[in-house]
């Protein structure tokens, strides 16, 4: 046995309270004079440690402790200690349910987002939906709304109520359909390319099971869509709101 | 037969007292053990034992039903007794503690030389005492200390083996010098 053994050997038996093999460390400690000394201090902790251990104390707080446990439940500041033995039986699973629905909330603002940002995308589609009809009935092909430039413009006198309210709402509609165009190109994102083989436009690409990698070339056609129909708001709605606002 | 440790905390937290003195009877030594053995006297033992109860009556609700309640206990004493130390250390004189463990009771050799180890783990630092004591007299583990001292187990294992050396070198200046050379030279 050399020294590194040696101390090894000491530090396991005190770690782990393995019985120690005295004959190879009495040896070994004879011989170096350094192993010699951490033999000595180990059997001296032994046969001190022993009656320290049983050293026992008569002691009896019980009477001491539940009067001051009553004062203290006088006082209000265990009040809370009866009211939580219901809880007692399930904390982990109270704790864990707590911490998902921390976690849905924290989650709750950015769906709400998403959903409100479709609805919106939904919505202007269906104004769009609404003008054209009435660019039919005024004899201007819908088409040419989005080609021509702000002089071909209908005339406002022609347009319905609703697009009196466009007009009071003024700049507000520009940014919530830029925003909803937006919303709408980032929860197609989100769509499997499954969910999308019907609209999109078939591409070189191979098809996937999964998530697409490329969803820029994916979803380019749904882009130029938004994209249109944002052109479309823009070109049509006023930039300033009008003095109704 | 003893009783399970949820239902006798089952039985604090509904307020029974017939509960809470139970549970006061089956702890307080070991509580009040390792007061004693951290802060070397008597009376302040005694009072931080207090506080450790009415500190575990007030939180017992927290306690964790599926890990075992002794760690638990060991880490708000632990806790306690640190606080109590960090007091002890602004007080002008630690002579008197060491005074009251050394001239109350010498009732023999084995009494003696236990009062010499406590002696010495009085003059070492504060968290080797905490683990020597977790260690050899409530018998943790040192991954159990760890867990109750919230500590790696590679540093309670460092810390265990400085507390020991230290201890010895104490001992040795004491003059306590069991016959080992006798037992060292004698095979």
């Amino acid at each position: 046995m050399n020294c590194i053994e040696f101390e090894s050997t000491i530090r396991t038996h005190v770690e782990t309270r393995r019985p120690l093999d005295d004959a190879g460390l009495k040896e070994h400690a004879r011989q170096c004079a350094t192993c010699g000394q951490i033999w000595r201090d180990h059997y001296i902790l032994d046969r001190v440690i022993s009656p320290w251990k049983t050293e026992v104390f008569e002691v009896d707080l019980s009477e001491t402790i539940l009067e001051q446990f009553s004062a203290s439940k006088k006082t209000g500041d265990d009040s809370r200690i009866s009211q939580r033995v219901a809880t007692l039986v399930v904390p982990q699973r109270a704790e864990l349910s707590f911490m998902d629905t921390r976690t849905i909330d924290r989650k709750t603002p950015t769906t709400a987002w998403v959903i409100m940002s479709i609805i919106a995308s939904v919505l202007v589609m269906l104004q769009m939906a609404m003008r054209i009809p009435d660019s039919h009935r005024g004899g201007q092909p819908a088409i040419q709304f989005a080609a021509d430039d702000e002089s071909n413009q209908p005339a406002q006198d022609d347009l319905p109520n609703i697009d009196m309210l466009i007009s009071d709402a003024g700049i507000a509609w520009r940014s919530l359909a830029d925003e909803a165009a937006v919303s709408v190109t980032d929860a197609a994102i989100l769509l499997p390319a499954a969910a999308r083989t019907n609209t999109a436009v078939e591409t070189n690409q191979p098809e996937r099971e999964n998530w697409i990698d490329n969803w820029k070339q994916e979803l380019r056609p749904i882009r130029d869509d938004v994209k249109n129909a944002v052109h479309f708001l823009i070109r049509v709605l006023p930039v300033e709101s009008s003095s109704a606002t | 037969m003893v009783e399970n440790e949820v239902d006798l905390v089952r039985r604090c937290l509904a307020g029974d007292d017939s509960g809470v003195r139970c549970f006061i009877d089956r702890f307080q030594a070991m509580i009040f053990g390792l007061c004693f053995r951290m802060l070397g006297h008597r009376e302040d033992a005694e009072d931080v034992t207090q506080e450790v109860f009415l500190r575990v009556f007030r939180n017992l609700h927290r306690w964790d039903q599926t890990r075992p309640l002794k760690p638990w206990l060991m880490t708000i004493t632990s806790n306690r007794c640190r606080t109590a130390l960090e007091k002890r250390a602004r007080r002008p004189s630690q002579a008197e503690f060491i005074d009251a463990v050394t001239d109350d009771d010498r009732r023999g050799n084995s009494d003696e030389l236990a009062e010499e180890l406590q002696l010495a783990l009085d003059k070492i630092r504060e968290e080797y005492r905490l683990c020597f004591t977790l260690f050899y007299l409530q018998e943790f583990s040192c991954i159990e200390i760890g867990e109750i001292l919230d500590c790696p187990e590679g540093t309670i294992k460092t810390w265990l083996h400085r507390a020991r050396n230290e201890l010895a070198n104490h001992l040795r200046r004491r003059g306590i010098t069991p016959k080992v050379e006798h037992e060292l030279y004698r095979v």
